[in-house]
């Protein structure tokens, strides 16, 4: 009778012991095998240079512009990136988490906030600046 | 009352089997992932497909080395013709070289991307394609 209610607690030590050892190799096999593909600079640039192209042709601040006339999927950007457009006269326009402007400019003290480009060029005849980030990572597990 | 006792020390031992069991279940399934850099590499490609696509104008045929990415993936036991796969809804690359599970990443730009498949090219060296068009 006593011997039931020992190993009902005796479990726990060893569920615990079990627990230990998961998180130490998994711990370790991160430490090791768990590197990243750094792409967010790449894809960046990428954005930057749609977007830069995009600039020529259209107006960004037209009532009935669509980042979709860009060629760009609105769906993807939104997530995980920034489109952000400053006209001269102060007027904005921006696509996915605006969070990212101040991210961007602290990118280079945290490897986790968004990486950025930051240019100048015209829009019609308006001078305007531009801030394009991304912070996608790769999604891992049963996808 | 005797054949009870031992009745519950045997379910106490298999109590035990169970957690090892799921255990060991579970640090297999982890482990195995990162067998051969599987993780990594399904990163590689999910990532450099989605820049071949973004870069790709409308109409282009792209034939890919995968060579690397095949024999990760059929040594895992995955299937040749899911390896690769692209969702064209979600806008996703989608790259299975694990046993199970997988990595996904968007490509920004509205492309349809059609006619996938990997091709095996035995001969002097292996030259495993992935091919495809974007549109």
């Amino acid at each position: 009778m006593n011997r039931k209610g020992l190993d009902a607690v005796s479990i726990l030590p060893f569920v615990f012991l079990l627990f230990l050892l998961g998180a130490g190799l998994a711990i370790g096999s991160a430490a090791f095998y768990g590197r990243h593909y750094e792409f967010r600079d790449v894809e960046t640039r990428t954005l930057a240079e749609i977007v830069n192209r995009c600039l020529a042709e259209k107006d960004f601040f037209s009532s009935e512009f669509d980042i979709s006339q860009c060629g760009l999927n609105k769906a993807a950007v939104e997530k995980e990136h920034l489109l952000y457009v400053k006209r001269g006269d102060g007027k904005e326009f921006f696509v996915g988490v605006i969070n990212y402007r101040t991210e961007c400019a602290l990118s280079n003290k945290n490897d986790a906030y968004a990486h950025c480009i930051y240019f100048n060029t015209t829009s019609g005849n308006a001078h305007v600046e531009v801030v394009v980030g991304s912070n996608q990572h790769v999604i891992r597990g049963l996808v | 009352m005797e054949k009870k006792g031992a009745s519950t020390v045997l379910n106490e031992e298999i109590m035990y089997y169970i957690f090892l069991g799921i255990f060991l279940a579970g640090m297999i399934v982890a482990l195995s992932g990162l067998r051969n850099n599987a993780v990594l590499w399904e990163e590689v490609y999910a990532k450099e497909l989605a820049r071949i696509i973004d870069h790709s104008q409308s109409g282009t045929e792209v034939k890919l080395d995968v060579t690397r990415g095949v024999a990760i993936a059929l040594n895992n036991g995955r299937a040749l013709n899911e390896a690769f796969v692209f969702d064209n809804i979600q806008n996703k690359v989608i790259v299975h070289l694990r046993s199970s599970g997988g990595s996904s990443f968007n490509y920004l730009t509205n492309k349809t991307i059609v006619d996938w498949h990997t091709e095996r090219n035995s001969g002097g060296i292996d030259k495993d394609q992935l091919i495809f068009t974007v549109r």
